[in-house]
C-alpha cells in the first residue's frame, strides 16, 4: 500500500512499482456511475522507481522519493492515441513518534509530509487528439497526514489521514487550482509467518471545488472511493514482492467526477538493513 | 566558481560538524552498563538474583524473547544450539521475557515444549529497560559483576536464516571466553519490538 515505507530495521531500500490501469467506467458530476460506452477505453501502464532512507543521525525520520514513468492507450469516438513519459515526482518524509507494537494501549503514531513536482505533462500541453501523453497533474502538491497504527498479534491496523493542497496555475492565461483532497484510509493487515502477508484496505479521497480565475466553479468537487487486497511475499529478509488489486467500486454516489479503475500493482523491493 | 566552491566547503564542513556531533553524542551516551540489582522468578521455579547470581558463571547471556515474534522463533535452533555449545565453557543462558502479557505458565510452557534454556519473567519491564532492550533477540553478556560486555542480535538474520550469518554474539562469546575485549561491543538487533507497555 505504501510501497516505499521502510519496515522495521530496514536502513534503506530501492524498489520498481509495476502499475497496470484499466479504465471501466465512471462517475459525473451528479455521482452517477456509468461503464464507459462502446468504443471507449483508457489503459495505462505506470513505472515506479522508488528509493527510501533513513538517517543515521534521525532513525525515526524516513524519506522517500518516487520517479513515475507512465504509458496511456485511449480509445475514443473512433480515434485512438498513444503517449507518455515522465509523470510528476513525488519526495516524501515519515516521522515515528511511536512505533507501533510497543505498547499495549497506545498505537504507533508518525506524522507524514510530502511534495509532488510538476514534472509530467499536463493535460493543457498534451497532444491532440486524446491527450494520452498527460502524465502530470501541472501543479505542484503538498501533502501532510498522520498515520496510527496498532498490531494486535499478527494483525496489523493502520488508519491514515492525509491532506493535500496544489498550488494555483496558470492556463492559457487563467489562474486555475484543483480543490484540497482529503484523504482517509484504513488498512487490515495479517502477517503469517516468514512475513508473508495480506491486507485489505479501503480509502476514500475528498476533493473541493476548483478554481478559474479566483471563482469557485459548481459541481467540480471529486470524490475517490478505492478498495483493495495487496500482498507481500518475501523471498529473502532483504527481497520481497508486494502488491495485489484494486478498484473504484461501480456504485453510485460512491464517486465523483472520476473515472472508475481497476489496477493492478506488482512491486519488488530491494532493503538493506 | 570561487562562491559555488565556497558554499561547497560550507556544506562540507556543516556535514562534518554533524558527523561529530553524533559520534560525540554516541560516545556520551555509551556509559559502562551494568544489569540492575533486582530479583526475578525464572521457568525452573527458582528466583535469580542479580547481580548477585552471575557470579556463578564466567559469562551471562540474557536473550529477549517475544511469544509472537517471528524472528525469535527461527533463532530458537540457534539459542538452544549456543546454549548446548557454551554452557560447557562456563556461559549461563537465560531467556527474558518482559513483555506486559507474560505469564509464568506461557513461559513454562514454552521452555518445556520448545527445549529452550530457562526463562525470567521481567515484570514492568525494569530489565528490559535499564539494559536498552527494544526488540526481541536481543542479547546482552554480563561478566561476572554485572557489566555488559556485548549487546545487540544474536546474529546478522531475520526471519529467514542463512548458512552464513555475522554471529555477532558467537563472536564476543568467543573474543570473551579466551580474554580478549569483544571485537564487537553492539550490533543490530532485528526482532520486533517488545511491547513492555
Amino acid at each position: 500500500m505504501t510501497p516505499g515505507r521502510l519496515g522495521l530495521h530496514e536502513d534503506a531500500l530501492v524498489g520498481l512499482q509495476l502499475r497496470a490501469t484499466h479504465v471501466f467506467g465512471s462517475f459525473d458530476a451528479r455521482a452517477r456511475y456509468a461503464p464507459s460506452s462502446g468504443g471507449v477505453s483508457e489503459q495505462s501502464l505506470a513505472q515506479d522507481l522508488m528509493g527510501s532512507v533513513r538517517l543515521p543521525f534521525a532513525p525515526r525520520l524516513q524519506l522517500t522519493a518516487l520517479v513515475p514513468f507512465v504509458e496511456t492507450w485511449r480509445t475514443a469516438a473512433g480515434a485512438s492515441d498513444f503517449g507518455g513519459g515522465l509523470g510528476d515526482v513525488n519526495v516524501s518524509a515519515r516521522w515515528d513518534f511511536f512505533e507501533a507494537g510497543r505498547a499495549r494501549w497506545l498505537p504507533g503514531i508518525a506524522a507524514l509530509a510530502g511534495v509532488t513536482f510538476p514534472t509530467g505533462t499536463p493535460p493543457e500541453t498534451a497532444s491532440p487528439p486524446l491527450a494520452a501523453d498527460a502524465t502530470g497533474t501541472g501543479a505542484f502538491q503538498g501533502n501532510v497526514g498522520v498515520a496510527v497504527e496498532q498490531t494486535f498479534g499478527p494483525w496489523l491496523v493502520t488508519v491514515y489521514g492525509i491532506v493535500a493542497k496544489r498550488a494555483p496555475r496558470t492556463i492559457h492565461g487563467a489562474t486555475s487550482s484543483l480543490g484540497t483532497q482529503w484523504t482517509a484510509l484504513l488498512a487490515v493487515a495479517y502477517t503469517f509467518s516468514q512475513d508473508y502477508a495480506v491486507a485489505l484496505s479501503a480509502s476514500y479521497a475528498v476533493e473541493g471545488e476548483a478554481e478559474l480565475a479566483g471563482e469557485r466553479v459548481p459541481g467540480s468537487s471529486r470524490r475517490v472511493p478505492t478498495v483493495g487486497l495487496f500482498g507481500v511475499a518475501p523471498f529473502s529478509d532483504a527481497f520481497r514482492l508486494q502488491g495485489g488489486p484494486s478498484l473504484s467500486p461501480p456504485v453510485s454516489h460512491l464517486g465523483k467526477n472520476q473515472s472508475a479503475n481497476a489496477v493492478l500493482t506488482v512491486t519488488a523491493v530491494y532493503a538493506w538493513y | 566558481m570561487v562562491l559555488r566552491r565556497a558554499f561547497v566547503d560550507r556544506i562540507r564542513s556543516a556535514f562534518g560538524c554533524i558527523v561529530l556531533i553524533s559520534a560525540l553524542a554516541s560516545c556520551a551516551a555509551e556509559p559502562s552498563l551494568r544489569v540492575p540489582p533486582l530479583t526475578v522468578a525464572d521457568t525452573s521455579g527458582a528466583h535469580v538474583s542479580l547481580p548477585g547470581d552471575l557470579a556463578r558463571s564466567k559469562l551471562t547471556v540474557l536473550v529477549f524473547y517475544a511469544d509472537r515474534c517471528p524472528c525469535f522463533r527461527v533463532h530458537e535452533g540457534r539459542i538452544r544450539d549456543l546454549y548446548r555449545a557454551y554452557a560447557p565453557r562456563g556461559v549461563d543462558v537465560i531467556l527474558v521475557d518482559s513483555e506486559v502479557d507474560a505469564t509464568m505458565e506461557r513461559a513454562t510452557a514454552a521452555v518445556r515444549e520448545r527445549k529452550l534454556p530457562r526463562m525470567v519473567l521481567d515484570p514492568g519491564g525494569r530489565l528490559a529497560e535499564a539494559l536498552g532492550a527494544e526488540y526481541a533477540t536481543y542479547s546482552v553478556v554480563l561478566d561476572e559483576s554485572g557489566r555488559v560486555r556485548y549487546r545487540g542480535g544474536i546474529d546478522s538474520d531475520k526471519n529467514r536464516l542463512t548458512d552464513t550469518p555475522k554471529e555477532y554474539l558467537r563472536e564476543a562469546l568467543d573474543d570473551l571466553l579466551a580474554g580478549r575485549e569483544p571485537r564487537r561491543t553492539e550490533s543490530k538487533t532485528l526482532g520486533c519490538a517488545l511491547r513492555t507497555r
